[in-house]
């Protein structure tokens, strides 16, 4: 059987691409079997785990735009796997890894776009820094200098999401631990200067007490602070107790879940990955619901895009109301007031409205379902302002 | 091995002599924990919403697939719950105090606490949609005799769209130092959960087939079977039904 795969690479992170229906119809007509596979959710191990499953005898890479971490990943899995023949052609059908002489035609690549929103190096090293990500496979992996890849043992690096970093803190360099590594698994490397900033230097730093106090106010006042206006909060998801498994971090005296070195997993050389994820997840209790902590970073982060002190709208603060668990579902607006005026935030979407009192008064009510004490707080305007906020909201 | 609902790499897994078919998923742990697991849909708290939909006061009856530790969870906090499930590795975590609150099956219940004897029951999304429209049918008009006479239905639904839009493809999930892979196919009005494993002991396939409802054919059974019922929450991926028992 012959795998077919197309994809895309950006900043050396991996996409697959939709097949068109012309694909479609040539793989049914070459008897190709039209392949999908999540590079965000997948470590190197589950895809060499998945080809053995899925018995293939040839797997083709059709790769759209450069690609030269596809290429290593092709070349990684001809290396662990000799009875599967590997094969990687570009959308113009040249051939740069195997020798797909079962193609007879060029394979119809028109209608397959690009991946056109690349995730970001910043978000990735947002997100290893600050822990907040939602899911629990092993994605990202701090190292504190190059001598220590040696000390890894190799597997660890098989067991990293295909779609994940593994930064290390020092300025680029390409000395032997970094060639053998690279040569032996494909991961996506990021060294300190890689970005022409440390998004660490961005990042406030709390101490739990200290975070459990700025939640509290949150809670009582609807207030987030952030006057230094940082991008978000060093290990945040540790000290806020989420269930945050993703990231490791490996430093010459032990292995720890987070950068400040609070929770010790295990020496360099006593490495079982699966083990290090439930030791993480037995540590801190959460301080607060998860819904709750996972959107205080949003809160935060939105407190730093404006000047002075902002006021958050969400069912779980007060605000004019007081605060409730929040309604069934998933929160889909917040709220915000600041002395730049009254905006709300729609967090599918990620985008930034500016408003007025009346609809954060109505989105409170929504929130918090007290649509009751509208009548009295807008008098005359009542019906026609929650006419126009069922309008904004219920119908776009 | 043709008439097993298997399908793509699954169906030639499953026939292989060595590969053990398994009609029943769940008579294996690590299936049913993976099926547990990708099964639940996070847009609704669960323990959320049975709190705001449950009174302590009322003696309450959930219908299979419901999570242990929530069990254990919400008779701590004192609603008076009841469990029917019959499968034995599902009640696995229901802590020992609660085990006397648990049947294999229906008739059980009755013989225990007898006829009408709770003032709710929840049915839990893949409590529905294992059933067949008929068996459904037939299901709605069997609990009433367990329902009080002002009694009432709690229904959770995973909405047909959703599913049929969000098929997930072929993945895998490490388990136990063994490597499960899994899959979804929608076949008509039907969702195929087919899933493999290969460990040093054995090598084995399962499938469930679930059955996709809209909240109209709902709404329409149990109108047919002397229930009223309203939308309590109409979500992307569930929706929650409360359903009155009529005369």
């Amino acid at each position: 059987m012959i795998g077919l795969t197309v994809l895309s690479e950006s900043e050396g992170w991996l996409h697959q691409l939709d097949p068109t229906d012309a694909l479609t119809t040539f793989c049914e007509q070459h008897r190709f079997s039209m392949d999908r596979y999540d590079y965000d959710q997948h470590t190197f191990l589950d895809l060499l785990d998945y080809m053995e499953f899925q018995e293939f005898e040839h797997y083709l890479f059709v790769l759209r735009g450069p690609g030269e971490r596809t290429l290593r990943l092709v070349a990684y899995l001809q290396q662990r796997m000799l009875h599967v023949q590997f094969h990687l052609i570009n959308e113009r059908g040249d051939v740069l890894f195997g020798d797909p002489y079962f193609l007879d035609k060029t394979i119809p690549l028109e209608g397959t776009t690009g991946y056109t929103q690349p995730i970001e190096l910043q978000d990735a090293l947002m997100s290893l820094f600050t822990g907040v990500y939602p899911d629990t496979t092993l994605r990202h992996v701090y190292v504190e200098t190059t001598d220590l890849l040696d000390s890894i043992t190799p597997t660890l690096f098989d067991q990293m999401t295909i779609n994940s970093l593994l930064y290390i803190d020092q300025s680029t360099r390409h000395d032997l631990p970094v060639i053998e590594l690279m040569s032996r698994t494909p991961v996506l490397l990021a060294f300190s200067d890689t970005l022409p900033f440390s998004v660490r230097d961005r990042l406030a730093t709390f101490e739990r007490s200290e975070l459990d106090a700025a939640m509290q106010q949150w809670q009582e006042t609807g207030v987030v602070l952030n006057p230094e206006q940082r991008i978000g909060i060093l290990d945040y998801a540790t000290i806020a107790g989420m269930p945050a498994s993703h990231r490791l971090f490996i430093w010459s005296d032990g292995i720890y879940a987070d950068y400040g070195k609070r929770i010790l997993l295990s020496t360099p050389s006593d490495l079982n990955v699966c083990q290090l994820r439930e030791r993480q997840l037995d540590d801190w209790e959460a301080l607060l619901p998860i819904p709750q902590l996972a959107l205080y970073p949003i809160l935060f982060q939105l407190a730093s895009a404006f000047q002075g002190t902002s006021q958050f709208v969400t069912p779980y603060s007060v605000f004019e109301l007081p605060r409730t668990e929040g309604k069934l579902g998933p929160l889909t607006m917040i709220g915000i007031q600041n002395k730049e005026g009254c905006f709300a935030f729609e967090l599918l979407t990620n985008q930034l409205f500016e408003t007025d009192e009346v609809f954060l008064a109505i989105l409170e009510a929504d929130q918090k379902e007290r649509f009751d004490v509208l009548p009295k707080r807008l008098g005359n305007d009542y019906e026609s302002a929650v006419q126009m906020y069922k309008e904004l909201i219920y119908h776009g | 091995m043709d008439d097993t609902p298997l399908f793509g790499p699954f169906a030639r897994k499953g026939s292989y002599s060595r590969v053990q078919v398994l009609n029943h998923l769940f008579a294996d742990d690590r299936f049913t924990a993976l099926y547990q697991e990708t099964s639940s849909l996070p847009e609704v708290d669960e323990l959320m919403l049975y709190r705001r939909y449950l009174q302590k006061e009322d003696r309450v009856l959930v219908h299979g697939n419901f999570s242990a530790k929530l069990f254990n969870t919400l008779c701590a906090e004192g609603y008076d719950l009841y469990l029917i499930e019959s499968e034995l590795n599902r009640i696995a975590g229901i802590s020992e105090q609660y085990l006397n609150r648990v049947y294999g099956l229906s008739n059980e219940v009755v013989d225990v606490m007898g006829s009408h004897a709770f003032h709710k029951i929840v049915l839990p999304g893949t409590t529905i949609a294992r059933y067949s429209r008929g068996e459904l049918l037939l299901f709605f008009r069997n609990i009433r005799h367990l329902l009080a006479t002002d009694g009432q239905l709690l229904i959770s639904i995973h909405n047909a769209d959703y599913l049929r839009q969000n098929v997930q493809p072929i993945a895998s999930r490490r388990m136990e130092d063994c490597t499960l892979f899994y899959g979804q196919k929608v076949d008509r009005d039907r969702l195929i959960f087919n899933t493999y494993l290969k460990s040093a002991s054995d090598e084995k396939v399962g499938y469930v087939v679930e059955h996709l409802y809209e909240t109209d054919t709902l709404f329409e059974f149990a109108k047919l079977s002397r229930y009223r019922g309203r939308t309590l929450y109409a979500g992307k991926s569930i929706s929650i039904l409360e359903f009155d028992k009529i005369g």
